[in-house]
């Protein structure tokens, strides 16, 4: 049954083959009317758009095929594909005639062609692009056969097996529970389960038993650890600045407010004012203020000869990419220096949205004191009301002292007469003229009679006997004291961090002719693209505010969709819309719109619970599928769009190392601080840079203790030199915003996992924890697979593992010098009486383990 | 063949395009479609091209590019200006800048005042080449040249013009050359990757400039393509080295038993990245041999040393980077690049300069005549050269001794060598400040351009699908340098 179904399916891919790459939803065309949001404009934006699209700079023949009325004026012929002009050109043999034109390196494929005769034949009627139209909640399928809503756990489920079943395709059998226990702990925490953590699950029939799992997931603060990895690629956070010399930068203080954004579940519309507006919010909190780094943490370049408006240019830019991937899935950056190819944004839109972020008051060429203004000394989390109290400290003291210098007239009289009888002993004593010179202000104005003095004079003298007169001693004492305590404070706890703010006169913004920062052009006010998007939520002032607001207004069409997108994809290892970074003509088309738009409209609905969001996905029975595949599967779906099964997705670089450290015990765990610095391999830094000592990135200084053993989110970030495995696993170089890490498969990652001393350390220290278990190879071998994989090796593998073992055992045992050297790696100390040859055999097999494929996948 | 493997293969096929554009793995399947009956485990590993590459034949198989960071000053190197030695201290011409930008540098500076090189020039070989006296071993072989001297740049400070030349563009975030060539050529060889990078540090100037990751990195494309730096470290490519107390002997054992695990893990699961995962070992395992015997050059006669002078025996020297150019390219490795630091003379140029071509002259002419004496060169490229040039004036005061240089964009002087280049020719020309270029301009484009179409690639016709857009090295620019070709 199955394998005629896959035939079926197999025609339609070879059929479809051509469309892969630029829309999935295609795969279904051979059985559905042509729709032309999924099936015809990606093949009109992609082949046609470049020269016959919004952008009027670079219209070829004045014929523009983005918009229905022009294209029907002048190449279609509604209900008659042979009488279009367009389908003659696109099928003309004269290379001439033929669009699109050989040099584009375009070109339409039969298939293509007959789809787009079938549109025109079919009317040819254009409809707006989908992921502009507010999303419309959509009926949840219903089911009559009684398995089939047995199935169906909650909405997303019954989306889901609507399009199996329509697709002739059955859902996978469930993963079994120690799989599904650790993939639902990796993809919430970013760590695996505990091996009493696993056997507890299985142990507990109760119904809710994975319901529960899932909310202490939820509760636990790793949580939020796990989700700041996402939203640091998307906010480009590093620790220096970017360019060239790529100074230190403290802006940690904004990554301990994500993590805690997330783990006190802040809803996504709060999280996105806080971000992009919190510092023009009424009674702002600190906490908001920090919030507003986020778009600080563009790369700020401070090189000698630089022009600084070129580069206050290029900030402001960033923030509007970064903003509008970031929420609206829009890549704006591609107005900028003429109107969007593809997307109706035009290149003033552009320079409107650009106004929202122009009012900074900064200067293009700052980086070299670790932050740049604007910016905020701010304490570690929780030390803010200590702070104030510090600083009130000070304030009061200073007003007693105030308060108690008023009534000095008759005291400082004293003085006066005091001092001019000393003075004149001195000079009595010494030369004059050195006397004279040696004078300071205030005793020159104290030999003038006190009516030759003038008022401010006056007002001097008495200021410095304030600062020593003998009745205000205890005053002054006190002050001193709390200034003292209030610098000692400062030392400890706080730090610096940018932040957002607006000058009370904003910068005018010009339209910048092909971007460019000396050309300014056409004065422009701050504005979102209203005419696609729609308009400033009423009373929403036209700023940063304002445009938060309406991203977050709740009928904003992208937000939202963008935002559960994001989610399904870090869950899913792909998202509904493929390219979650692009939802404009150029992106693909959503696998399941339906779908898509009902989560869409349950995310604000719900209140933007983040949390609500993603215990809806991973409570689904779609998420719980075996990701086992089957050559049948696999050919049916390589790339599993339908999710008839769970797909296998390589760890994310943090998660790797985490999961190594978590499970060999050696993590420390602690949130929030400023960034470490583990291991890396020694000259990195330093034979890149210019080498010299007072700039703390030419030289890297690795930590000691707890900093090499931290999770990896918080693993300092040198721009120019990312860390090294880090990198090497495909973790952004955060130079930009990145919502979509590739995942590739090298062989330096094999390098990295089977030599890099995080990884031979964590072997030796998971090692020794499965000795101290007690018990034989077998049952030791047990324990580390239970630590990594959440379950026991099966015969044939403890049968290699264990022949591994006893092969290096008698190696280690004829050569202790070599188990010893081998043992040693890393700064852990080895356990107490523990036998090297042993724990270095033991080692070796651990090693493996950790480079399991299955160890690095979530299954 | 198994049937799970033609399963494999199958899919193989079908997919690659699709995930191509999905930039994922994408990279690890195309030795499975050339070499099908290869063992499973060794398929996989390398990088390959995309299919309908190269475009036509190419000149060159590979890439060594010598770049020379920092901006070495073209008219005490390669374009002589006598007129300029009358000119001696004379405030620059308002007529010659023409209000082109500064940097902020020199904006500032009351008098822009000339100074004439104080290097003497010669004219080199039957094509009478112009060539300082400071590389008289480039001189010597330069009839088998071809001088650029009206390279062009639009970027006038280091970070945005290096990250320019090596990118296509002045902002961080676009795959390198490097990367387009592994993109689009893969891999020659399945023991080493498709693209190398080598830093070393400049005797003029040794503490600057300093040089980035992502000057060789991938950009938006996956980081199979980013070039792998070879450090002269005990261990020259990262975590290649066996933990201490491992042997290889033991790794060989666990590998297999690695092995073993992981087939029958994909025995279970059904998931082809398992497969890649194996061969991704065995690559990884292989570079254990091939990068030792890539670096030890002690089977290298002392006569091929002498050649590439005496820093040569020093690892990390430019001289030691460019033998293992030579060793790589005899391995097929498809773009070697090397970066020399230090050439950025704004203070001491008549100090600095001396010890910049002391440490690249011998060696980047050693290289050429090694290379062709292997018969190497003529699918070698060779280029030379940095990221922009610099002032006829001096920054800073003229003295009798000393005067600096600053950055200057709007001409300078690059070399090629071999792959497809005419030999003894120098193109362009410069007025006679070294200022403007008065005949024949050349765009970074252009050089991107003709670098592509020398391997066999159309640059117009090389795209890389990110957010929607189809990339290019050369973005909507470059033309191809017709007069160039061989």
């Amino acid at each position: 049954m199955t394998r005629s179904i896959a035939s079926i399916r197999l025609l339609t891919l070879r059929r479809c083959i051509g469309l892969l790459s630029c829309c999935v939803g295609s795969i279904a065309v051979a059985e559905e009317a042509v729709n032309f949001n999924r099936d015809i404009r990606p093949l009109l934006s992609d082949r046609c758009f470049f020269c016959h699209g919004p952008d009027p700079g670079h219209r070829q023949g004045d014929l523009r095929l983005d918009v229905e009325q022009a294209a029907h004026a002048r190449a279609i012929v509604a209900g008659d594909a042979r009488e279009s002009p367009l389908i003659e050109r696109i099928t003309s043999a004269d290379p001439d005639r033929r669009m699109p034109p050989p040099e584009s390196g375009k070109s339409l494929s039969d298939d293509e062609i007959a789809l787009l005769k079938q549109w025109i034949a079919d009317g040819g009627r254009y409809e707006s692009h989908w992921s502009f139209t507010s999303p419309a909640r959509p009926d949840v399928p219903r089911f009559t056969n009684a398995d089939d809503a047995d199935w169906v756990n909650n909405p997303i489920d019954a989306f889901i097996l609507a399009r199996l079943k329509s697709l002739g395709m059955t859902p996978s059998p469930a993963a079994d529970r120690a799989t599904l226990l650790r993939r639902v702990t990796l993809d919430l925490t970013g760590l695996p389960p505990t091996p009493v953590e696993v056997e507890a699950f299985l142990a507990d029939e109760s119904p809710d038993a994975y319901e529960r799992v899932v909310d202490r997931l939820l509760a636990s603060p790793r949580y939020g650890e796990r989700m700041a990895q996402v939203w640091l690629d998307a906010a480009r956070y590093a620790d220096t600045m970017g360019y060239q010399a790529d100074w230190e930068r403290y802006q940690w203080r904004w990554r301990t407010w994500v993590i805690d954004a997330y783990n006190n579940n802040l809803p996504f519309d709060q999280f996105t004012i806080d971000q992009l507006a919190g510092d023009l919010l009424p009674n702002v909190t600190i906490e908001q203020i920090i919030a507003t780094g986020f778009n600080r943490n563009h790369r700020i370049n401070d090189e000698g000869g630089i022009i600084p408006e070129e580069y206050l240019v290029e900030y402001i830019v960033d923030r509007v990419d970064t903003t509008s991937a970031t929420w609206m899935g829009l890549t704006m950056g591609c107005a900028r220096c003429h109107d969007h190819k593809f997307d109706p944004i035009s290149q003033a839109d552009f320079y409107r949205m650009y106004a929202f972020f122009n009012a900074v008051p900064e200067k293009g060429k700052e980086g070299r004191l670790g932050f740049a203004d604007p910016y905020k000394r701010v304490t570690v989390r929780g030390k803010h009301d200590e702070y104030l109290a510090v600083q009130q400290k000070v304030a009061e003291a200073t007003a007693t002292l105030a308060q108690a210098s008023q009534n000095l007239g008759d005291e400082q009289l004293v003085w006066e007469q005091q001092e001019l009888e000393r003075i004149a002993s001195i000079e009595s004593t010494s030369q004059v003229v050195a006397a004279e010179k040696a004078k300071t202000e205030w005793q020159q104005i104290l030999q003038l009679p006190p009516d030759k003095r003038s008022a401010k004079q006056r007002k001097q003298l008495a200021e410095h006997f304030a600062t020593l007169a003998p009745s205000t001693a205890e005053e002054r004492k006190s002050l001193a004291d709390a200034r003292e305590a209030l610098a000692d404070f400062e030392k400890e706890f706080t730090t610096y961090v940018m932040v957002m703010s607006d000058m009370a006169k904003p910068r005018p913004t010009y339209v910048l002719e092909r971007g460019a920062y000396n050309k300014p052009g056409q004065q422009v006010e701050a504005a979102v693209p209203s005419e696609i998007l729609g308009p400033l939520p009423d009373g929403a002032p036209a700023n940063r505010l304002g445009l938060a607001r309406w991203l977050v207004s709740g009928d904003h069409p992208l937000t939202s969709r963008v935002a559960v997108n994001r989610h399904w994809n870090m869950l899913f290892g792909r998202g509904l819309v493929e390219t979650i970074e692009d939802f404009g003509l150029q992106g693909s088309y959503p696998s399941h719109p339906e779908l898509l738009d009902w989560l869409a409209t349950e995310y604000p609905r719900v209140g933007w619970d983040t949390k609500a969001l993603l215990k809806l996905i991973v409570t689904s029975n779609t998420y719980g599928r075996s990701s086992v595949v089957s050559p049948d599967a696999r050919e049916v779906d390589p790339h599993n769009v339908w999710l008839a099964r769970m797909s296998r997705v390589r760890l994310p670089a943090e998660m790797i190392r985490d999961q190594a450290l978590f499970a060999s015990g050696l993590l420390v765990e602690r949130i929030g601080g400023p960034s470490v610095k583990p291991y890396q391999p020694a000259g990195l830094w330093e034979e890149l840079s210019f080498q010299d000592k007072r700039r703390s990135t030419d030289f890297y200084v690795q930590g000691t203790g707890d900093d090499l053993y931290r999770r990896g989110i918080y693993t300092f970030w040198k721009r120019s030199v990312p860390p090294p495995t880090m990198e090497t696993f495909d973790a952004p170089t955060r130079d930009a915003c990145t919502l979509n890490r590739s995942r590739t498969n090298t062989p330096l990652q094999a390098l990295a996992l089977m030599n890099d001393v995080t990884f031979v350390e964590a072997s030796r220290k998971l090692a020794e924890r499965a000795l101290a278990t007690g018990g034989n190879v077998r049952g030791q071998l047990d324990f580390v697979y239970r630590s990594l994989l959440a379950r026991s090796p099966n015969e044939r593998e403890l049968q290699l593992l264990t022949g591994g073992y006893e092969k290096r055992l008698a190696f280690y045992v004829d050569h202790p010098d070599d188990a010893e050297r081998l043992i040693a790696a890393g700064e852990s100390p080895v356990a107490d009486s523990v036998e090297s040859a042993q724990l270095a055999a033991l080692t070796t097999c651990v090693m493996n383990i950790m480079n399991l494929d299955e160890t690095i996948t979530r299954e | 063949m198994n049937p799970l493997e033609e399963q494999l293969l199958m899919e193989t096929r079908r997919h690659f395009f699709s995930r191509t554009a999905r930039g994922i793995g994408a990279a690890a399947l195309g030795s499975l479609v050339a070499s099908t009956s290869s063992a499973r485990a060794q398929a996989n590993s390398g990088v390959t091209g995309l299919a309908g590459l190269p475009h036509f034949a190419p000149k060159a198989k590979r890439v060594i590019y010598l770049f020379q960071s920092g901006g070495p000053s073209q008219m005490d190197l390669f374009d002589p200006k006598p007129a300029m030695d009358k000119m001696r201290g004379v405030d620059l011409p308002e007529s010659v800048r023409m209000g082109q930008r500064l940097t902020g540098m020199t904006s500032g500076q009351a008098k822009f005042p000339i100074a004439n090189s104080i290097f003497k020039f010669g004219r080199h070989g039957e094509s009478g080449a112009t060539v300082s006296e400071l590389m008289p071993h480039v001189a010597r072989i330069a009839d088998k040249l071809c001088f650029v001297k009206s390279m062009q740049t639009e970027q006038i400070n280091h970070d945005p013009a290096i990250t320019f030349f090596q990118t296509g563009f002045q902002l961080a975030g676009r795959p390198s050359i490097g990367a387009w060539m592994s993109y689009g050529l893969g891999s020659e060889n399945r023991d080493l990757p498709a693209f190398i990078a080598f830093a070393s540090r400049g005797t003029g100037r040794p503490s600057c400039q300093p040089l980035y990751n992502r000057l060789w990195g991938s950009g938006f494309m996956p980081t199979t393509h980013a070039g792998v730096k070879l450090r002269a470290a005990a261990s020259p490519v990262l975590y290649l080295n066996d933990p201490d107390g491992l042997s290889r002997k033991m790794r060989r054992e666990m590998l297999d038993e690695l092995a073993a695990l992981n087939e029958q893990s994909f025995q279970q699961k059904g998931d082809e990245e398992i497969q890649s995962r194996i061969a991704q070992y065995e690559m990884a395992f292989r570079m254990g041999s091939s990068v030792p015997d890539l670096t030890d050059i002690s089977d290298e006669p002392d006569h091929i040393l002498d050649m590439y002078g005496p820093e040569v025996r020093k690892p990390g020297t430019f001289a030691s980077n460019a033998l293992l150019a030579r060793r790589l390219a005899e391995r097929d490795v498809r773009f070697i690049q090397l970066f020399h630091m230090g050439w950025d003379q704004h203070e001491r140029l008549p100090k600095e300069l001396p010890g910049q071509c002391y440490d690249t002259d011998q060696a980047s002419a050693a290289l050429v005549v090694d290379l062709e004496q292997r018969g190497l060169l003529k699918d070698t490229l060779v280029v030379w050269g940095g990221e922009f040039g610099r002032t006829i004036y001096s920054q800073g005061a003229l003295t009798a001794t000393n005067y600096g240089r600053d950055h200057h964009p709007r001409c300078f002087t690059i070399w090629m060598a071999g792959g497809g280049i005419k030999p003894g020719v120098s193109y362009g020309e410069t007025d006679d400040f070294s200022y403007n270029v008065v005949a024949n301009p050349v765009s970074v484009h252009d050089l991107h351009a003709t670098i592509l179409h020398l391997m066999g690639i159309n640059h117009e016709r090389l795209t890389y699908r990110f957010q929607g857009r189809d990339y290019r090295l050369t973005d909507v620019h470059g033309k191809l340098l017709e007069p160039l070709l061989a």
